[in-house]
């Protein structure tokens, strides 16, 4: 948060062609990508899993994931060599993910009440938007990290004592 | 724990040594054939069925293959990889679990992400395999 009533700092970053933010309080770290494993046998939008300082980071890749994409719109990925990609690291509750993006930068004083996603102009669903940006010409999308990382399969934070009581085990062996 | 790396495709896993009976490759004068429609395999006369890790994983078998042949609480079953390297030493803390959530099934081949000292690494669940 920069301090101003009602207003936030977000990080913008590039998906394909379109320009998405996350809120910045959600950011732990912004890292050129790292190798990314593939995991076969996951969802079709986890890009794999990278090693990062000894977890093994779930890695998202938003251009998988079709639900988040208007019809018709135009989430191909720029020429390739061209894009510079970065890992942004956030933490959701007691998880930390990954999310593939490029041209990462900050957008400072964004209100509750900027844009309307639903007015149009961007390439992401506004079921998905929390608020919609204009700047320099680009459609900047508010991604609304509740519902985006609920549909990504992301688990909301839940206490330690409801883990151990859910039963999980260690899939490592440990 | 020892770990063996191994290829598949495209893809480098790890396999636990303790799950390992017997090594066997498909070069000229092996004691390794396929056997019928390559849903077994047999290693010195001994017949196994076959794990199919490549259609898993949507890889290609190459032509020469190493029969990994595994020994689990249900029996034997060869895992053919197109390359078997060396035997790693890894500390169980180094190997990291995979988060659930990013499975699309319930059956999930992998126990963890480790390095090898040079790259990332799956350690495959021999027991899910089998």
């Amino acid at each position: 948060m920069n301090g101003e009533r009602g207003s936030s700092s977000h990080l913008v970053f590039r998906v394909g062609t379109a320009h998405a933010a996350l809120p910045l309080s959600l950011v732990r770290e912004v890292a050129e990508c790292p190798p990314v494993i593939a995991v076969p046998g996951s969802h079709e939008h986890v890009a794999g899993v990278a090693l990062s300082r000894g977890l093994a980071l779930p890695v998202y890749d938003l251009l998988r994931f079709a639900p988040l994409w208007r019809r018709g719109a135009g989430i191909s990925r720029p020429a390739k060599g061209v894009v510079e990609q970065h890992l942004i690291v956030c933490g959701w509750g007691e998880v930390l993910l990954g999310v593939l993006g490029g041209q990462v930068d900050l957008l400072d004083g964004v209100g509750s009440d900027d844009g309307d996603p639903a007015s149009g102009g961007g390439e992401m669903r506004a079921d998905f938007l929390t608020g919609l940006v204009m700047r320099g010409g680009d459609a900047i999308s508010l991604l609304d990290p509740a519902r985006l990382f609920s549909s990504l399969g992301v688990p909301a934070e839940r206490t330690r004592s409801a883990r151990e009581a859910a039963g999980e085990e260690d899939p490592a062996g440990r | 724990m020892k770990l063996l790396m191994v290829s598949v495709g495209r893809g480098r896993y790890a396999v636990a040594a303790d799950a390992l009976a017997r090594i066997a490759d498909t070069t000229s004068g092996s004691e390794a054939r396929r056997v019928g429609s390559e849903r077994a395999v047999t290693v010195h006369g001994v017949s196994y069925p076959v794990v199919d890790l490549h259609g898993m994983l949507g890889e290609t078998p190459s032509r020469s293959c190493v029969y990994l042949v595994l020994e689990g609480k249900d029996g034997r079953a060869v895992l053919p990889v197109d390359k078997a390297e060396e035997i790693h030493d890894i500390p169980a803390t180094a190997i990291a679990p995979l988060p659930s959530f990013i499975f699309a099934g319930a059956r999930r081949l992998f126990r963890g992400l480790f390095s090898d000292g040079h790259e990332s690494r799956l350690l495959l669940d021999a027991s899910v395999l089998l």
